[in-house]
């Protein structure tokens, strides 16, 4: 029997370990996913996604809104990520866009697929816009629930969707012509 | 109302979130404007670009990472953490409890203890037949013979 996020955490709220395994089980991937494109590096991105779930084990019953858990459990997600991002922030000079991180994007001669290329670019956006691209692209969050992960307003979000995917698609054209 | 504005509901548009009415200004914008239904071919290819990188495997021993440590999270009950819960004292029942038996146990060995030392035995006498009189000069305590009264 398939159970839904919210009989899952009224199960792990009264102890029921399994419960836990299979909320594990559900969102590990998308965590995983998350952390990955937010840090690049898999062995932040391992450190990241286990203490996501260990500090979602811990704070279960802290959470009252159980039709909330999954942008709860993206928002410990992002707590993870922002730390390690602040811990290992370059002063990169900014380009006049202030979108991207890094001035130049990763040596895109190299990448042969199209995929690679907008892989590439992604992980050199800021990680404000990288992170709204992630949530909805990947996620397929709507703007409520990356709203609540990210702490900003709907307005922001919508902003920061849009310059992003106008920043990737213009420095993609770029590239191809 | 400019292109940058119309593009910008175009990524709306693209994720569910532009209302209906404002749908349909798009639209006619979208009939008569080649910029930005080239922004919207873009952004549409960019999305299907994204999704077919979606795929990514959680490895196997971050798996068995995170369920040892949720095994080794499940607290053996010790003395320690009966009455203590991180660094602080932890009030339980138990704690409480122990301290009132303890409390009763010292309280009554101080009163047993103190009611031995105050305790004096009482001893009664019964005389049966009437204490004859006796005569004290100065120290001495004349008392009559058995047979005989003092002034005998």
């Amino acid at each position: 029997m398939v159970r839904t996020d919210t009989e899952l955490v009224q199960l792990l709220h009264n102890g029921d370990r399994q419960a836990f395994a299979d909320l594990y089980e559900h969102h590990k991937a998308a965590i995983y996913r998350y952390c990955l494109r937010m840090l690049i590096d898999s062995n932040a991105t391992e450190d990241a996604t286990q203490e996501t779930f260990i500090k979602m084990f811990a704070g279960i019953k802290g959470l009252k809104n159980t039709e909330s858990f999954l942008p709860w459990l993206f928002s410990i997600a992002r707590n993870e990520v922002m730390m390690h991002i602040r811990r290992n922030r370059r002063n990169d000079v900014h380009s006049d866009e202030n979108i991207w991180d890094k001035q130049t994007p990763y040596d895109l001669t190299v990448a042969a697929e199209t995929t690679e290329i907008v892989q590439r670019l992604l992980q050199n956006l800021k990680s404000e816009y990288r992170e709204v691209i992630l949530l909805r692209e990947y996620e397929q969050l709507s703007y409520t629930q990356i709203a609540e992960i990210t702490g900003d307003s709907e307005s922001s979000v919508k902003s920061r969707l849009f310059k992003a995917r106008k920043a990737l698609t213009k420095r993609l054209k770029e590239y191809y012509t | 109302m400019n292109c940058e504005q119309y593009q910008e509901y175009i990524s709306q548009f693209i994720d569910g979130e532009l209302p209906p009415t404002v749908e349909i200004d798009l639209f006619v914008h979208l009939g008569v404007c080649e910029q930005c239904r080239t922004f919207l071919k873009n952004v549409l290819s960019l999305r299907n670009t994204l999704t077919l990188s979606q795929q990514t495997t959680v490895p196997a021993s971050l798996d068995q990472r995170i369920l040892n440590q949720m095994s080794s999270n499940v607290k053996q009950p010790t003395l320690q953490n009966l009455f203590w819960h991180k660094g602080k004292p932890q009030y339980s029942f138990r704690a409480i409890g122990l301290a009132v038996i303890f409390s009763a146990v010292l309280t009554s060995i101080l009163v047993s203890s103190f009611w031995h030392i105050s305790y004096q035995p009482q001893q009664t006498i019964v005389c049966l037949t009437p204490l004859p009189e006796v005569e004290v000069t100065g120290y001495v305590v004349v008392a009559p013979s058995p047979t005989k009264g003092i002034n005998q």
